[in-house]
């Protein structure tokens, strides 16, 4: 469990410090931030060596439920062991934090009852009002284009979590500002017949999907975690996938930025364990967008495990960004290859590349972090 | 008047078991924290002196030093000088 302590010292005088906050970690002692991979074994209820024998029944919601301050105020702001058989709808005003809890869902018939097993979209409620999970496994028992994992302007931060199955696995955008810390993403369902895409001019019909996709914030942390970013296998309309040029399910991005709603500043990726996706860390120009400049990001210390699906006969980008988008080149850096069997042998151990600039040094260019590798 | 610095602020373990005791230890300044020390020296009519041994007062110390943790406990003050405060408390 992340633990962590704010201190303010107050004068004689009433002058008060600016807060400092510093972490430490309570009860597994062997996993460290960023140091150490998210795996299965290590993420959701496997960080308390739990199962879900260990979910009381009264505590297991067999069907949508809805968190709202009656709730809050019946069950606490740090409830721990729940299983939510259902949607759920966070609505409170006050902040909650889920501990080694189960959220994954219904089966359903005909259109998807909500856009995500976690929805935080309530914009009304103060900005502090969000929902975080801590050693909890956010999956989706029946996966559906319409359904993301988890997703809304209210979310809170991630930490230590098993997350799979949506369309795409973290949606948000401002205010939101979540952290996602030490989890472990992977498994997202690809579909063939995504409406939102339907004159895509490569794949028409083909889901965008992303395993955490931010349309506007102001600063979050993607720090430590375990990005796959391959398609779910057996599930939705891979088959179309594997058959139409991606044999190896590398489709998708791990870290999609959007700003859309508002611009992205102070971003961080780092320390992240990066698999799979076909430009796993992007920033692109917005069509017709308002922000598409002045964003900032630090793309720092990333372990690749293996190379992106090429463009083309040998591009493989690991990271890309739009050239007038704001960060520069120096944004990136200490981002390296593993010693993996999915990295050529001669690009083993080092350094991903500078970001070189291709195309015009205007709004059509783009900066990118890139091998070439048939 | 300058606003207090919280220079530092350290655990006595990066991890603990729950049930076991933490210890905080919070290094603050304060530019306009003085010690301030008074000598009073009295001399009588024949020239004699006596002078009292210096007294202090602090100018400007710190008032609180309030450590907030998420998940919730109690930090007990168990030591204080001038600019070090320190907490233990019962890991959750």
């Amino acid at each position: 469990m992340l633990f962590s302590t704010t201190t303010t010292v107050t004068d004689t005088t009433g002058n008060a410090s600016a807060p400092v906050t510093t972490t430490c970690t309570i009860g597994e002692s062997s996993f460290v931030l960023g140091q150490t991979e998210p795996t299965a074994a290590n993420t959701g209820l496997n960080v308390l060596g739990l199962t879900e024998a260990d979910i009381p029944a009264a505590k297991i919601v067999n069907g949508d439920l809805t968190v709202n301050d009656a709730w809050v105020t019946a069950n606490g702001s740090s409830p721990t062991r729940w299983w939510v058989k259902g949607f759920l709808n966070f609505t409170a005003n006050t902040p909650v934090k889920f501990y080694n809890s189960i959220f994954e869902g219904r089966t359903f018939t005909g259109t998807a009852p909500r856009e995500a097993i976690i929805r935080a979209r309530n914009g009304s409620a103060p900005v502090t009002a969000t929902i975080s999970f801590e050693n909890c496994v956010l999956r989706v028992v029946q996966p559906d284009v319409g359904i993301s994992t988890a997703a809304g302007e209210r979310l809170g931060s991630f930490y230590r979590c098993d997350i799979s199955g949506g369309s795409d696995l973290i949606d948000y955008w401002a205010p939101a500002v979540p952290d996602v810390l030490g989890c472990y993403l992977h498994d997202y369902s690809f579909w063939a017949n995504d409406p939102k895409h339907v004159n895509d001019g490569s794949h028409p019909g083909w889901s965008h999907n992303d395993l955490i996709q931010n349309s506007g914030s102001a600063g979050a942390d993607v720090r430590g975690n375990a990005l796959w970013c391959y398609a779910a296998p057996d599930v939705g309309d891979v088959a179309v996938l594997e058959a139409g040029g991606f044999p190896g399910r590398d489709w998708g991005t791990s870290i999609m930025l959007t700003p859309s709603t508002s611009r992205i500043t102070g971003f961080m990726a780092e320390e992240n364990w990066v698999y799979g996706g076909q430009c796993p860390i992007c920033l692109p120009l917005q069509s017709g967008g308002s922000f598409n400049n002045g964003n900032s990001w630090t793309v720092r210390n990333n372990r690749h495990g293996d190379l992106p699906h090429k463009y083309g006969s040998n591009s493989r980008q690991l990271i890309r960004w739009g050239n007038t988008m704001g960060p520069a080149a120096g944004s990136c850096s200490g981002n390296v290859f593993l010693s993996t069997p999915g990295v050529p042998a001669a690009l083993r151990g080092t350094a991903l590349p500078a970001a070189v600039l291709q195309g015009n040094n205007d709004a059509s260019g783009q900066l990118m972090v890139r091998v070439l590798q048939t | 008047m300058a606003a207090p610095v919280v220079t530092s602020q350290t655990y006595s373990k990066s991890n603990y078991q729950p049930g076991e005791l933490m210890t905080l230890t919070v290094n603050h300044t304060d530019l306009d924290r003085k010690i301030l020390s008074t000598t009073t020296t009295v001399t009588d009519t024949t020239g004699a002196t006596g002078s009292t041994g210096p007294t202090t007062c602090v100018i400007d110390g710190a008032a609180s030093v309030v450590p907030v943790s998420t998940p919730a406990v109690t930090w007990t003050l168990v030591a204080a000088t001038l600019n070090q405060s320190v907490f233990t408390a019962v890991a959750p």
